[in-house]
């Protein structure tokens, strides 16, 4: 049902890092419930413009719910309110008309804020360049029967590869760990054969540059796997914790070695 | 890095030796409780029990090792609880939870924190101070003097209630840090969590309870 709205928005408001942040409250009205939530958004920085305001920063690319870049806490709910959707997938049907809507950054002291709703979510690049990738020579494309990948393990990796490292699991942690982001990723790798020669120093690199990036511990609250808009799983947070213990007390010696 | 070395720095392998003492300790507790019953038997049942146990040769020994647990469980958890904090410098002006009651898994440090008050003054009770100060020259007697306070025990029911808030998140927690999870079995141990955490404290509190009520 189409129809139009007027909702109050809160909004975090802050120049820089250094400078302090505070809440602006912005009203919109008749904003249509076909709009997604960034093109509330949008709208409203168009009038901020026309009065000759800062338009309000925030991050965005496909609009599709595959790139990972939008972000936004809504309401205290990284991506909004409804379960495996990202931000640019909300729609304003999903609000009532007069509602306030609380529109904060995603905060975690490994996210250094950049301005307004825009975080820096490099260190979750860091913990993909310390090892989440496959460096041996896996030649040209195989005879299909020759690299044997059983179904239910192409399934569960697939699941994990779903990750488009938005950061929503940081985000939604009470500890702001990446623990479910990284173990996205070493989960996946971990699972095919393809990751397997490297599957120790993997899990013990990335591990490394997840805690020196100034992520939180996990405590299994699990906040992470509600909110996460590809709906990864915290069972392989807990296929994380066996690699590391396989890699500490049984890996090789070289892995060890390189990973120190 | 040594594999010592590579526990005690990553974070995984802190929580889970964090983890593995805690199991360790719920399995003491389950020990402690068994013989804690014997008082329902009467002072002479329990009196002899707490001889039996002094005349142990290896007693200080394994006295001994329950600190090293004790002290490792509460230095890293603590560790982890206080980077934990540092992780989120400036929290959210709206906090809210995908849980219905998210509260154990957020108060571990707290209520570790009370546990180990409790275990202070409990180890002061009923090990530093003995019978030969109190009215009688029994621990059955010395025990059930301090339960017949109300104050000391209110405090121990409170402490026991604090243990099984951390206990009904500790236990299955403990599980997932050392990566068991299975679509089968983790509804499973996380219910059986719940209910070994609510039936230690049942047990310990039931105690103090009956002293005062019943009067032994």
């Amino acid at each position: 049902m189409s129809g139009t709205l007027n909702v109050t928005l809160k909004i975090w408001r802050q120049k820089d890092a250094s400078a302090p942040g505070a809440f602006k409250t912005y009203e919109a009205r008749d904003v249509s419930t076909e709009m997604s939530f960034l093109e509330l958004l949008d709208v409203v920085n168009e009038d901020l413009q026309k009065k000759g305001e800062e338009p309000v920063a925030f991050d965005h690319d496909c609009r599709e719910g595959i790139c990972g870049m939008c972000s936004l806490v809504i309401n205290g709910r990284p991506h909004g309110p409804d379960n495996g959707k990202t931000t640019c997938q909300l729609h304003m049907r999903r609000y009532k008309n007069g509602d306030t809507i609380t529109v904060e950054p995603f905060r975690a002291a490994a996210f250094p804020m950049v301005r307004d709703l825009v975080v820096d979510r490099g260190a979750l690049d860091a913990v993909i360049q310390a090892g989440g990738y496959v460096s041996v020579n896996t030649g040209s494309a195989p005879d299909a029967s020759a690299v044997l990948v059983p179904k239910h393990k192409a399934e569960e990796a697939m699941d994990a590869a779903a990750c488009i490292g938005c950061g929503a699991c940081v985000a939604a942690c009470p500890n702001a760990s990446a623990m479910l982001f990284t173990s996205a990723k070493v989960s996946q790798l971990a699972l095919l054969p393809q990751g397997d020669p490297e599957r120790e120093r993997r899990v013990l690199k990335m591990l490394d540059m997840h805690d020196a990036s100034g992520f939180g511990n996990c405590t299994n609250e699990y906040e992470c796997e509600k909110v996460c808009p590809k709906e990864i799983k915290v069972s392989h947070i807990a296929r994380l914790n066996r690699e590391f213990l396989r890699a500490v007390l049984c890996g090789p010696e070289e892995a060890k070695a390189s990973a120190g | 890095m040594k594999p010592c070395e590579r526990i005690r720095k990553t974070s995984v392998g802190k929580k889970q030796v964090v983890a593995l003492t805690g199991l360790a300790l719920v399995g003491f507790l389950a020990t402690h409780l068994a013989g804690n019953f014997l008082m329902f038997k009467g002072a002479q049942a329990f009196d002899s029990y707490a001889e039996f146990l002094e005349h142990q040769t290896l007693l200080p020994l394994a006295e001994l090792g329950l600190l090293a647990f004790f002290l490792v469980h509460i230095v890293w958890g603590l560790k982890v609880f206080i980077e934990n904090r540092r992780a989120r410098p400036q929290r959210y002006a709206v906090e809210a939870s995908t849980d219905a009651w998210p509260y154990a898994a957020r108060w571990m440090g707290y209520s570790g924190v009370l546990t180990l008050v409790f275990l202070v003054v409990h180890v002061a009770t009923f090990k530093f101070m003995g019978p030969e100060e109190g009215p009688e020259d029994s621990i059955f007697a010395w025990v059930m003097f301090n339960f017949k306070n109300p104050l000391y025990s209110f405090f121990y029911v409170g402490c026991m209630v604090s243990l099984a808030i951390h206990l009904s998140h500790g236990i299955k927690s403990a599980f997932q840090t050392l990566g068991v999870n299975d679509p089968r079995l983790t509804p499973f141990i996380e219910r059986a969590g719940v209910a070994v955490a609510l039936a230690l404290t049942a047990g310990f509190a039931s105690l103090p309870i009956w002293a005062l009520t019943k009067g032994g």
